[in-house]
Formats: structure tokens, C-alpha cells, sequence
């Protein structure tokens, strides 16, 4: 309990960071941020209690970034959108469920070079999203269609493997493990973070 | 309501534009600061089944205007959703009726562009605004809370998150949108009712 509320609290604090970290840094610039667009696309594992978890199963996100085109720290936002089906546990029973759902990540990757044909990073961000969850025989006192708002924080690290010194088209590989909780199934907290790999094409 | 506030909306937007301050006559001459987009909705339901429509889904349209450019952008938008007719278990029947409904939107809000330019392939986004509906519901055979016909009268709130996808020459978007949108009211002597629901759009915008 107290270790959901410490993970609750950095939650917050990363996406009050984040946020404020992209509000400062259009601030900072006078001139508009140039963007470069990525779409990202792999498997999510989910990870967490048995009872209040999707834990073993996977979603398939496919994830739409927008990054800062240069700098050693790079402010990124993506929205994200993602489908996930298989057998849920809830409770004491199982059953069958679907769940679609969609997250706005602010976030900030700091890319240690910034010329090369391998430009590594690495990544943090908040996750604020919602959430639909449906159940096929829900367990009693739970409802069948439920969805809520999810929050919660992604570390990531990964690569750009450019196809150019510097400024170019690149293939991206990321893996992260994220923390996402989110009010459905009956559940005050259902977690819904675990690792992902994602593979992703950075125009 | 909802045909009041399009106008309303243009109206202002093209007093704070290149031509704000000159004559109605110039200002239509002037660039437009609008864009007006056109979507394709799709809505699932979720809630409690004896005060809600969990488990229905909702197909409809929307038209939108909102800003051009800038970090955060005020719309208006108005939006017709149909559900056909589909089994639903209302207040304490036990048994399924078959209801049919058909709700005229309009919302208002502001959306939070973080990279807002004019030269990004990607602009992610989210959005908040409040809504009022009026909708037509038929329920066949009626339960002792809701009869035959209502018309019941919606108020609640939508956040949105997506993002525009341009074309080289940044003229057409294409729009993909999640929403989580709640609205609350009555419907006969079902109080409250809500309606809690995820939407799936697509959208062009030009």
C-alpha cells in the first residue's frame, strides 16, 4: 500500500515535471520548436499483482511522437493509442476481457551524442491517459464495461540507428518499463504498466 | 445552442485575426485564424447497467472550428450520434427493452498544442471542454422508469488526446482522436443518468 502511494506520489511529480519542462522550454525559445515525427509500434507486457492486473498479458500500442529535431535534451510528446484482449484476473476469478485505450506523454530524452550513425538515449516521462475495459463474465459486484483515467511514468532507453551522420531519417529501438495505474475494473488501482519494446521510424 | 455557437466562435476569431479592428467588409478579405474540421465518431459505453447505456455503441459526426495557430487553441464543435436499436437493461426491469437514440452535442473547450507550428509533420494535443446534449430516446417495450419517448437533457465534460498529421503542404490534416467524455441528467425518472463513454475519431480538417 505504501509502496502504490510512493509510486503514486512520483507519478505526479513526473508528469507536473515534464509538463513543466515543455511549458519552460517554449518559454526559453523565441523561435517555434521544429519537430521531427515518429511512429513507434511493438509489445507491451504487462506486469503487476495477480488480483488487480493484466499481469502476463500484452497490448499492441501504436505510438505517434513528436521530438525536438536537436539538442542533448530533446522534449518530446506523444499520443499513443493501444488495444490489448486475452484473460484477465480480477478478484478471485478469471475471464476474458478487452481493453483499448490512449495516453498523452510529455516527456524529455537526453541523447548523450548528437552526431553519429548510433545515437543512444535515454528517457523519461509522465503518462496521463484513459482507459475502456470490457469483461465477458465479470466476476459479482464488478461491472462488465468500466473505464477510467490512467496516470502514471515511463523510463525508457534506446537507440537511433540513423541512415546519415546527423539530422536524418533513423530507425529507432526503445525499450521501457512503465508505471500506469488506472480506476477500472473495480479497482481503485489496476495496474496497468509492465515493459515494452518498441520499434519505430523517426522521417 | 449548438447553431448559436459556430457562429459565435468565427465571429470572435475574425476580430482577433490580421484584419481585427477594420471594417466586417475587410475582415472577410482577411486570412482566416480558423480551421474546420470533420469527423467520423465511433463511442463505446460504460458505467452501471440499470443507470447507464454500458455495453452500447454510438456511431455519428461532427464538425469542429477552432484556431489556427497557437500553444493553446479555443474550439467549438457540434456533433450528432445515433445509437440503433439494441437491447438494454434500464432501471429495475428485468428484462431487455430495445432502445434507439439519436443526441445533438455541442461542446466548447480548448486544446493544448505543446509544439505548435505551422512546419511539424506531428503535433500531439489535449483537449478539455463541457457539453450539453439533447437527445431522443425510444424504448420499446417501456419500463416503469422511462416510457416510450424522451428527450432528455445532458450536461458533463470531454478530454481528448491526438493529434494532427499534415501534408507537405500543411493545408489538409488528418486527425486521430481518443476521448473520455461523461455527461450526466435524467432520463424519465432514472436520476441521475450518466453516460460515460470512450470515442474513437477520426478526422480531416482543412
Amino acid at each position: 500500500m505504501q509502496l502504490c502511494a510512493e509510486r503514486s506520489s512520483i507519478s505526479y511529480f513526473l508528469l507536473i515535471l515534464a509538463i513543466a519542462l515543455l511549458a519552460d522550454n517554449r518559454q526559453v525559445e523565441a523561435e517555434e520548436t521544429r519537430t521531427l515525427p515518429t511512429i513507434e509500434t511493438g509489445a507491451h507486457f504487462f506486469a503487476g499483482p495477480t488480483e488487480t492486473s493484466l499481469t502476463g498479458a500484452r497490448a499492441y500500442p501504436l505510438i505517434f511522437r513528436a521530438e525536438a529535431i536537436r539538442g542533448k535534451f530533446r522534449p518530446s510528446v506523444a499520443a499513443e493509442f493501444f488495444y490489448s484482449a486475452g484473460t484477465a484476473s480480477v478478484g478471485a476469478s478469471s475471464t476474458s476481457y478487452t481493453l483499448y485505450g490512449g495516453s498523452f506523454t510529455p516527456a524529455y530524452n537526453i541523447f548523450m551524442f548528437r552526431e553519429g550513425y548510433f545515437q543512444p538515449f535515454f528517457g523519461v516521462g509522465g503518462i496521463l491517459g484513459w482507459n475502456y475495459l470490457k469483461l465477458t463474465t465479470p466476476p459479482a459486484s464488478v461491472e462488465a464495461y468500466t473505464q477510467g483515467y490512467s496516470y502514471g511514468y515511463e523510463l525508457s532507453s534506446g537507440v537511433d540507428i540513423r541512415f546519415a551522420r546527423a539530422e536524418s531519417s533513423a530507425l529507432r529501438l526503445r525499450a521501457s518499463m512503465t508505471y500506469l495505474v488506472s480506476r477500472i475494473a473495480g479497482q481503485s488501482a489496476f495496474a496497468l504498466g509492465g515493459f515494452r519494446f518498441v520499434a519505430g521510424f523517426v522521417y | 445552442m449548438i447553431f448559436l455557437s459556430l457562429p459565435i466562435l468565427s465571429a470572435e476569431k475574425s476580430s482577433s485575426g490580421p484584419g481585427a479592428g477594420s471594417s466586417a467588409s475587410s475582415n472577410s478579405s482577411s486570412p482566416s485564424n480558423t480551421r474546420v474540421f470533420i469527423y467520423g465518431i465511433y463511442a463505446f459505453h460504460s458505467g452501471p447497467s440499470a443507470t447507464s447505456l454500458a455495453g452500447q455503441k454510438e456511431i455519428g459526426g461532427a464538425i469542429s472550428v477552432e484556431e489556427k495557430t497557437s500553444l493553446i487553441r479555443f474550439f467549438a464543435s457540434a456533433e450528432c450520434t445515433v445509437i440503433a436499436s439494441t437491447p438494454a437493461l434500464l432501471g429495475a426491469a428485468t428484462s431487455s427493452s430495445v432502445m434507439s437514440s439519436v443526441s445533438l452535442r455541442a461542446h466548447g473547450g480548448l486544446k493544448i498544442f505543446p509544439f505548435s507550428s505551422t512546419k511539424n509533420p506531428f503535433d500531439p494535443f489535449i483537449s478539455g471542454s463541457a457539453s450539453y446534449s439533447r437527445g431522443g430516446l425510444r424504448v420499446t417495450p417501456p419500463t416503469e422508469e422511462v416510457p416510450y419517448f424522451s428527450r432528455p437533457n445532458l450536461f458533463g465534460y470531454e478530454v481528448s488526446l491526438g493529434l494532427d498529421m499534415k501534408g507537405s503542404s500543411g493545408k489538409l490534416l488528418i486527425r486521430p482522436r481518443l476521448s473520455y467524455a461523461f455527461e450526466t441528467g435524467a432520463i424519465g425518472s432514472l436520476k441521475p443518468f450518466t453516460l460515460t463513454k470512450m470515442q474513437a475519431s477520426l478526422g480531416i480538417g482543412f
